[in-house]
């Protein structure tokens, strides 16, 4: 236990340590620190819907939707955009302690509101309605800018103040910002260090994943993750043991949305400017894909693969904008309208995706790293007992403290 | 004894087709309670309406006195009435340890009368405990019986509702599924067991409703039905 409490402060240690390492590589430097800061959103996202698909088994495709709230009250709140409206006297400039709970609860609610219409719903049916819902909301944030300009439509909302404490004042006029006590926009140092703008919102992003990795796990192991898990294999069993089947989903729902408004909110704050089209489809379906690769219900797992879909891409990204002068050069016998066509980092990057998630559901279906439980599941023919499967199938200890045993122990992140 | 369960006129329709047309019976404390019929007849459709699954359309269920329609179906095992899905109905992906401990979901005891009673089916089915940590879809037939069985006396049940034990097994697992069963029921829980097997029904248990088309056709001792004609034609075979 004391080893593994040591490699979860190294592993802490070592990401804190990523952003310093980065910065100061000349090729990668801030614009890379500012990858794995994406990077860190998205493994939240990530755990937010392992929780609605990994644990309760209900397959949510809207999930960015949760994003977006976050994202749009945060803007709204701490922006010139509703004073430029002339919808409120003054600019907004909520405190952050105040609007990451409200998008909390904010999201948590549209997830019930969303959750509560499919309750009937499983599987593929589940997915097609909640993708809808994940588009009304975005196309809500596109056409509420008429009759009363809210959401300002497709040009989104620009300006939004970075994640500082001030006063405490919940507004100030046009053009007089106050002092911000603690920006997350100036430099300061530590042990020496210049901690810049990027840097700082990366370290801040990692605090709130490793409370979200710890929350993840409590709830795993807890009564509901439990009853989750049970309504996920038989519905009519699990309500045979007394679970109330509505509340639990619903509650699936909720807890999911709330880690996806907070994501929102970290999101718009970082990026300065929000608009529909950060809230697609494809989003959606990225995230989705990041769990599924990484391993549904594996919090290990839906990390890697979180940080493998967020930062490949923009590998994939530079090595093409390296390799393409070069096959232009050379390369004689296809045009050349053809070839840039083809070596297209966006074209190429889909392609690539596509294959991996090919290749993981031929060799790998239950993820790059799943959890043990999933994978004695998956390959319980296998001639070699696995790990996984000598833990499962360790004997009754003479007292087994409830909820405490050896498989979830192996299981721990 | 007083009667635990009692059943007036029950009526239950999917949609436009009415599965039972009005049925009355009564389970007194501590007895076992046959109900068998033929295939269709709306044996299970009767335990899934006892057990809150279904709702009915007409009719009066009493159970433990209380009115079986104010009890919320997640509640009713909390006031003691447990059902063993047909099909056996546990969860695969669990492991059989984990399934036990779902069994017990609602009970508010605190963990260790849990553990105890854990380690109590571990005395009666000691396969469960050779697989504790194995998941539990990856166990025979008989094996998950037994496990669906413990996992519903985890609930610490008044009224237990047994839904085709002997479904898709072998004869000699059969056999020792109903004597532990007949075994657990001693130690006081009240029976109500559907069957296809009705010989092995009727010498379990001490009285039975024989169902047909949605009615009760018949109802009596055991032992006397086993005897009866009609009985013997059109379910023992004889």
């Amino acid at each position: 236990m004391k080893n593994q409490t040591a490699q979860y402060l190294l592993l802490i240690l070592a990401f804190v340590a990523l952003p310093f390492v980065v910065d100061s590589i000349p090729f990668l430097g801030p614009t890379w620190v500012r990858i794995l800061g994406f990077a860190m959103l998205y493994v939240l996202l990530a755990l937010g819907l392992n929780i609605v698909i990994g644990y309760a088994g209900l397959l949510d495709m809207g999930y960015i939707g949760f994003y977006a709230i976050g994202a749009y009250l945060y803007a709204l709140l701490a922006s010139p955009h509703l004073n430029m409206a002339g919808l409120v006297d003054g600019v907004l400039n909520w405190p952050l302690w105040v609007i990451i709970p409200l998008a909390a609860i904010a999201a948590a609610i549209c997830g019930v509101l969303i959750g509560a219409p499919v309750l009937k719903l499983r599987g593929d049916y589940l997915a097609i309605v909640t993708l809808g819902f994940g588009e009304i909301i975005r196309i809500f944030m596109n056409n509420l800018d008429q009759p009363v300009n809210i959401t300002n439509g497709p040009q989104g909302i620009s300006n939004i103040a970075p994640l500082h404490i001030d006063g405490g004042a919940w507004s100030h006029a046009a053009g007089q910002a106050p002092e911000a006590l603690l920006s997350l926009q100036t430099s300061w140092s530590l042990f020496g260090l210049k901690v810049t703008p990027v840097i700082s919102y990366y370290l801040f992003f990692l605090v709130v994943v490793i409370f979200a990795i710890v929350l993840s796990k409590r709830l795993e192991v807890s009564r509901i993750g439990r009853a989750w898990m049970a309504l996920r294999e038989d519905e009519v069993a699990a309500e045979a043991m007394g679970l109330n089947k509505r509340n639990l989903k619903l509650l699936a729902f909720a807890m999911g949305a709330t880690f996806g408004g907070v994501s929102g909110v970290l999101f718009s704050s970082y990026q300065g400017f929000v608009s529909p089209e950060s809230f697609t489809l494809m989003e959606s379906i990225m995230v989705l894909a990041m769990v599924v690769l990484g391993g549904m219900g594996s919090i290990r797992g839906v990390v890697l693969g979180a940080l493998i879909l967020s930062v490949m891409p923009e590998v994939f990204r530079d090595l093409v904008n390296w390799i393409q002068p070069f096959v232009m050069d050379n390369v004689t016998f296809v045009s050349r309208e053809v070839l840039r066509n083809v070596l297209d980092a966006s074209t190429l990057r889909m392609l690539v995706f596509g294959l991996a998630l090919i290749l993981v559901m031929r060799y790998r279906p239950e993820g790059l790293w799943p959890s043990n439980r999933r994978r004695a599941e998956l390959h319980d023919g296998d001639p070699e007992p696995t790990p996984a499967a000598t833990a499962l199938s360790t004997t009754v200890p003479a007292s087994t403290p409830a909820f405490d045993h050896p498989a979830q122990q192996a299981d721990k992140v | 004894m007083k009667n635990i369960l009692e059943v007036r006129d029950l009526q239950v329709a999917y949609g436009a087709i009415q599965a039972i047309k009005g049925i009355d019976l009564h389970i007194r404390e501590g007895e076992m309670v046959a109900l068998i019929g033929a295939n269709g007849a709306g044996k299970t459709t009767t335990l899934k309406t006892l057990a809150g699954l279904l709702s009915p359309v007409a009719g009066q269920i009493t159970f433990d006195g209380k009115a079986h329609a104010a009890i919320k179906s997640y509640d009713l095992i909390r006031q003691g009435l447990a059902l063993v899905p047909e099909g056996r109905g546990i969860f695969p992906k669990l492991t059989v340890y984990e399934n036990l401990e779902m069994g017990a979901f609602s009970r508010t005891d605190g963990k260790d009368a849990i553990q105890a009673d854990i380690e109590r089916m571990f005395g009666i089915f000691p396969r469960l405990k050779e697989r504790a940590f194995q998941l539990a879809g990856t166990m025979s037939g008989g094996e998950q019986q037994m496990l669906a069985i413990s996992r519903a006396l985890m609930g610490r049940p008044k009224l237990l509702l047994l839904d085709e034990p002997s479904m898709g097994l072998a004869p000699i697992i059969v056999q020792k599924i109903f004597e532990t069963i007949v075994e657990v029921v001693k130690g006081g829980v009240t029976l109500l067991l559907v069957e296809q097997n009705a010989r092995l029904a009727l010498q379990t248990c001490q009285r039975a409703y024989v169902i047909d088309g949605g009615r009760i056709a018949l109802e009596g001792q055991a032992s006397d039905l086993l005897h009866n004609e009609q009985v013997q034609k059109a379910y023992l075979g004889e």
